[in-house]
């Protein structure tokens, strides 16, 4: 094949069409979804992020390449736990004691940085616990600071 | 003068709690406390998982604190990996936890069975290739440099 390049050659790129479909996992290993499509600025006609669907039915969000570690044709590594993904988890204190279950994150703008927790036990009102209480991240649980009083 | 009895915990502080790992995850609630007969000492705790799982013991040195809602452990159990995926240095998916080999009575991993994608064969990982344990398994080799290693060690499971 010709190629007429003063960058990479083709073989030391990747398709789009390879990369979509694969796995993008967290730097802990948590499956975060597959790539549904690569997003490129129509500008500089450089990469500019990803698209990632969490299941064959759920919604997509988009990684922009500045929280984009390893690619490779069979999977994306990100650089940081995105912190959507403690929706769900369970908000602890240190006495062990369930404050509820993460509903819905505030970030600040864009970005993977935190700035509040919505939590919400069943028949009881969202609690906001801001960033700074949060002690420790787990895979089920999210310990606050002793500080802390429900 | 406050009695010192008071401060004491008692069967009903500590059956029923939930036991939570040093990664956060909620294990199962204590059912049972071990005791040795002869030192009269409390030697470990029971852990029930839930209906039709099987559930496991630990030893009181891996308790970190108890705690009135829940008892917090300094460890994370081995036997919570079983199941979990395994990733390699560049994040492709080697296969899955079939089965952790700790050290006789210890949390220590000896080896991980892990059951390849590659048509189902099985490698045995020691932790020297384990780069961290977290949501997944994430080795610190790459897939083909893991499936040279292979090679071998499916050649010699077959001459066991």
């Amino acid at each position: 094949m010709e190629q007429f390049t003063q960058g990479l050659l083709q073989e030391e790129t990747a398709s789009v069409r390879t990369v979509r479909g694969a796995t993008v996992i967290s730097p802990r290993g948590l499956v975060l979804g597959t790539i549904a499509d690569v997003r490129v600025s129509p500008k500089t006609l450089t990469f500019e992020g990803i698209l990632v669907r969490r299941a064959w039915y759920g919604r997509t969000y988009y990684v922009g390449r500045d929280y984009i570690d390893k690619v490779s044709p069979d999977s994306v590594v990100l650089s940081v736990e995105p912190v959507l993904f403690l929706v769900g988890k369970k908000a602890v204190t240190t006495e062990g004691e369930v404050v509820g279950t993460v509903k819905s994150v505030v970030r600040q703008g864009n970005t993977n940085t935190l700035k509040q927790l919505i939590v919400r036990k069943l028949f009881r009102r969202s609690k906001q616990i801001p960033s700074a209480m949060i002690k420790n991240v787990g895979i089920e649980a999210i310990i606050l600071k002793k500080e802390y009083h429900a | 003068m406050p009695d010192p009895v008071d401060s004491f915990l008692t069967t009903d502080d500590i059956l029923g709690k939930d036991v939570i790992d040093a990664s956060g995850s909620f294990l199962g609630v204590v059912d049972k406390l071990f005791v040795d007969p002869d030192l009269i000492q409390i030697t470990g705790i029971s852990i029930d998982k839930g209906f039709l799982k099987n559930g496991f013991h630990v030893g009181v040195d891996t308790i970190k604190e108890i705690r009135d809602h829940a008892i917090f452990l300094k460890i994370t159990p081995a036997a919570t990996i079983r199941r979990m995926r395994v990733f390699d240095i560049d994040g492709k998916i080697i296969g899955t936890v079939k089965n952790v080999i700790t050290l006789p009575n210890r949390n220590t991993i000896k080896e991980i069975i892990v059951k390849s994608h590659l048509f189902g064969k099985v490698l045995h990982v020691t932790p020297d290739f384990i780069k961290l344990v977290g949501d997944n398994v994430l080795l610190n080799i790459k897939k083909a440099d893991l499936k040279g290693r292979f090679q071998e060690m499916f050649r010699s499971d077959k001459e066991e």
